[in-house]
């Protein structure tokens, strides 16, 4: 801000004119900027651009601090999903690798996005966060890839899966879980992207329910290293949405479900039959 | 009894200014609380990465931020090839809310709207909020100089709208 030699009109900067317009200048600074101002009228128009955008901006939307803490997020702040909680209990139950393996090549989902995962050396590949499958012990590995397979549907992921609505937050015993959408995929089963998380991990997952279980058909996760604050959460950006979309082309998927067809299903225990003819009705 | 419960009251006292930085982000009220509860989640469950001394409201502007882009590049995706103008997508905001200065609040919101979105994080920050440059730098770790120069064009810009649609 002050290390230009000498103030002239010609060598005043946009961004000195909008410091001095927000005061955030050095009182020497101020002075001589005002005088420079003074003396070049011509500069008084870009100056009230600056002015007029804090006069527009600043207050517009004071009318949000008189309004009190909605409950839902004083909710979750003062206990809801709590750190402790988060942690994984060691009553879960460990599923080796090998078992998900084995599951995944005799499933139904092609192993195609593996590949595409595979190639996007940037994401780590984290820990699944649904009570019944664990991954490899912390420390292990970010790289490894951890493949999780049926949900126990009385685990606290499977009861999100199944009840909770997209775009709702709600806490899980090791975490939180949102629904980003729900859609049906080629060979008909209803599925749903989702994130969850806790400490250290965000998973961006999508997982399939057939014969009344969810099983997870693909998850990204973005681990934190270990002792960086901050934008932790920024997603590897296009990389894993690169990587879901393949996974979602692979399975066929149609577009999101609307949110009457979805809260039927919710409603309904995800019966496609009495949602199709519901839906049938109101046309 | 959750832990760092001082830490989580201190939260509770930042979330009306976490919901007017989002205001401004998203343009209206029901995406700014979608976004703050968002922000929130992530806050709560990284609590132990908040170094005590250091300034918490920064931390959780900083998340808000992050949360924004996060699901601002969600939205895209989903978006994917659609004919997606951003302005019509916001809901507008109630005929009668109306700044100090007589500007209507949509107009403001509609304005802000077709800023980028790292121009509508700086507008935020540095008018909304009240935050010094250096500060606006720290929290989206831009340089200074760049935080300046994008914030500059991105006030003529809002103005340039604001004088256009006649909301003088």
């Amino acid at each position: 801000m002050s290390d230009k030699p000498k103030l002239t009109a010609t060598t005043i900067t946009p961004e000195h004119l909008m410091a001095y317009a927000d005061g955030a200048l050095g009182t020497e600074e101020m002075v001589e900027t005002a005088l420079l101002i003074e003396a070049h009228p011509e500069l008084q128009a870009e100056l009230d651009i600056y002015l007029e955008s804090t006069e527009a901006i600043s207050g517009a939307f004071d009318e949000v601090l008189a309004e009190p803490v909605p409950d839902q997020m004083k909710a979750l702040v003062l206990g809801t999903v709590s750190e402790e909680s988060a942690e994984p209990t060691p009553e879960s139950k460990v599923v080796s690798l090998s078992e998900h393996r084995t599951q995944r090549t005799t499933g139904l989902a092609a192993p195609v996005w593996l590949q595409g995962l595979a190639a996007c050396a940037a994401i780590f590949f984290g820990v699944f966060i649904g009570i019944n499958v664990q991954s490899t012990p912390n420390g292990s590995d970010p790289h490894e890839l951890v493949y999780a397979g049926v949900i126990d549907p009385q685990s606290s992921l499977g009861q999100a899966l199944e009840t909770a609505p997209s775009a709702t937050i709600v806490s899980m015993d090791n975490g939180a879980f949102k629904a980003i959408q729900s859609f049906q995929v080629a060979d008909n089963a209803l599925c749903r992207e989702y994130e969850a998380g806790r400490a250290d991990e965000g998973v961006t997952a999508v997982a399939c329910r057939r014969e009344g279980r969810w099983r997870v058909e693909a998850l990204v996760a973005n681990a934190t290293p270990a002792g960086e604050t901050g934008n932790t959460y920024l997603p590897a950006s296009g990389l894993d949405t690169a990587a879901l979309e393949e996974v979602l082309t692979s399975l066929g998927a149609l577009p999101g479900l609307s949110v009457e067809e979805e809260s039927c299903l919710l409603e309904t225990g995800w019966s496609l039959d009495v949602c199709e003819k519901e839906s049938e009705l109101q046309e | 009894m959750a832990d760092h419960m001082e830490l989580r009251r201190q939260i509770v006292d930042a979330i009306p200014r976490m919901r007017r930085f989002a205001r401004g982000l998203c343009g209206n009220a029901t995406d700014a609380d979608d976004l703050v509860q968002v922000a929130l989640e992530k806050a709560i469950t990284r609590l132990h990465q908040f170094q005590p001394g250091t300034r918490l409201d920064s931390w959780l502007f900083r998340i808000v931020q992050t949360s924004f882009l996060d699901e601002r590049r969600k939205a895209a995706r989903r978006e994917e090839g659609m004919d997606m103008d951003l302005i019509e997508t916001l809901p507008a905001a109630k005929a009668e809310d109306t700044t100090q200065t007589g500007l209507m609040v949509r107009d403001i919101d509609k304005a802000l709207g077709t800023l980028a979105d790292d121009q509508r994080i700086l507008v935020s920050l540095v008018l909304v909020e009240g935050y010094s440059y250096k500060e606006a730098s720290e929290m989206t770790d831009i340089p200074i100089g760049t935080v300046m120069s994008r914030l500059s064009r991105a006030r003529k810009a809002l103005v340039t709208e604001l004088r256009e649609g006649g909301y003088e």
